[in-house]
């Protein structure tokens, strides 16, 4: 799997929503585009990631 | 010579504008040329695109559109003027955008936002003791009609959520996010990059204190969701926003609004 551009190896197969608590993200603050597609927080838990996928995630600070 | 006055067409003697002036009996007090203010002793010269005026009234709408043709040229005002731009957030970050994309001359201006003006918003936002107590997109809308000619404003006193954004931002090309919460930026971020067409979208994350202004840049974070600010320094308890840095960051969304407005991609 790829995310933001570094191989990472899926060790089992995993959901978005526990591969981002996992990773340290904030899946309140993070924008996830998955192979091209957004995928919105509602559907964090529904998405099964697969050892081809391209994650680009996005985490955001507050402040503005 | 032939010269444009006023908009219009016109064959000049050689001379300078002084003796135009009262050649054509005109009892204007200012004169630009080519956008910028000049003396009267000016020499006329081929091809110049003059305007007189009074300098003590706003313009009618025909010489404000001459003033920016004349300064950035007709490619570039057509260009911003075909521009249309919707705000979230009128906050730090937001006023200050809506402001300089307001006074470039973007044609249409939509701003969002639910709040309402209080004191300890004049430490970095764009308004004036006049403006306590109203909405921000009250108070915006006033500001921008005293300093933005030529922009059409449209405002939505609302907080932005999954069951509004589609409705309230479709059909606007380019987003600005400049929310302050970081589960809210990310939410509208993700709901708006979702639609089908999906806007480009200029957002802002990091900007607080008063660390370098350098490291305040903007990226293409994803394809066609350009970021501004550091990335990391929080505005929480012991890390204030700062008016000079977080209007570095505000001045660099609207930077990239505007170069993507002039058909420039690249931040």
């Amino acid at each position: 799997m790829r995310v933001n551009g570094k191989n990472l190896a899926l060790a089992a197969p995993t959901s978005l929503a526990d591969f981002l608590q996992d990773a340290d993200y904030n899946s309140a603050r993070v924008v996830v585009e998955r192979n091209g597609e957004i995928i919105t927080a509602g559907r964090f838990a529904d998405v099964q990631l697969a050892d081809d996928d391209h994650l680009e995630i996005v985490q955001f600070v507050g402040g503005g | 010579m032939k010269i444009q006055l006023n908009g219009e067409a016109r064959t000049v003697a050689a001379g300078d504008y002084a003796s135009l002036r009262d050649a054509i009996g005109s009892d204007a007090n200012a004169l630009i040329v080519g956008g910028h203010a000049r003396p009267w002793q000016t020499p006329t010269r081929d091809g110049d695109e003059a305007i007189f005026l009074d300098a003590t009234s706003a313009p009618d709408a025909r010489t404000w559109r001459a003033i920016y043709d004349a300064r950035y040229g007709r490619a570039i005002m057509e260009q911003l003027q075909a521009g249309r731009v919707a705000v979230c957030g009128l906050g730090g970050l937001g006023s200050l955008v809506a402001i300089e994309l307001g006074r470039l001359g973007v044609g249409e201006l939509l701003l969002v936002d639910f709040d309402a003006v209080e004191p300890t918003n004049l430490a970095r936002q764009q308004y004036q003791l006049r403006h306590l107590g109203m909405t921000k997109t009250a108070a915006m809308a006033e500001i921008l009609a005293e300093c933005a000619p030529l922009t059409r404003v449209t405002t939505h006193t609302l907080r932005l959520a999954p069951d509004n954004i589609a409705a309230t931002l479709a059909d606007w090309p380019i987003v600005c996010e400049a929310l302050d919460r970081p589960d809210a930026k990310a939410m509208l971020t993700a709901e708006l990059l979702a639609l089908d067409p999906r806007p480009t979208m200029v957002g802002a994350s990091g900007m607080a204190g008063y660390g370098s202004g350098n490291a305040i840049g903007v990226k293409e974070a994803l394809p066609g969701f350009y970021l501004a600010g550091d990335g990391s320094s929080e505005g929480e308890e012991g890390i204030g926003l700062m008016a000079p840095r977080v209007g570095l960051c505000a001045s660099a969304q609207a930077t990239m609004i505007m170069r993507l407005l002039l058909g420039e991609t690249t931040p």
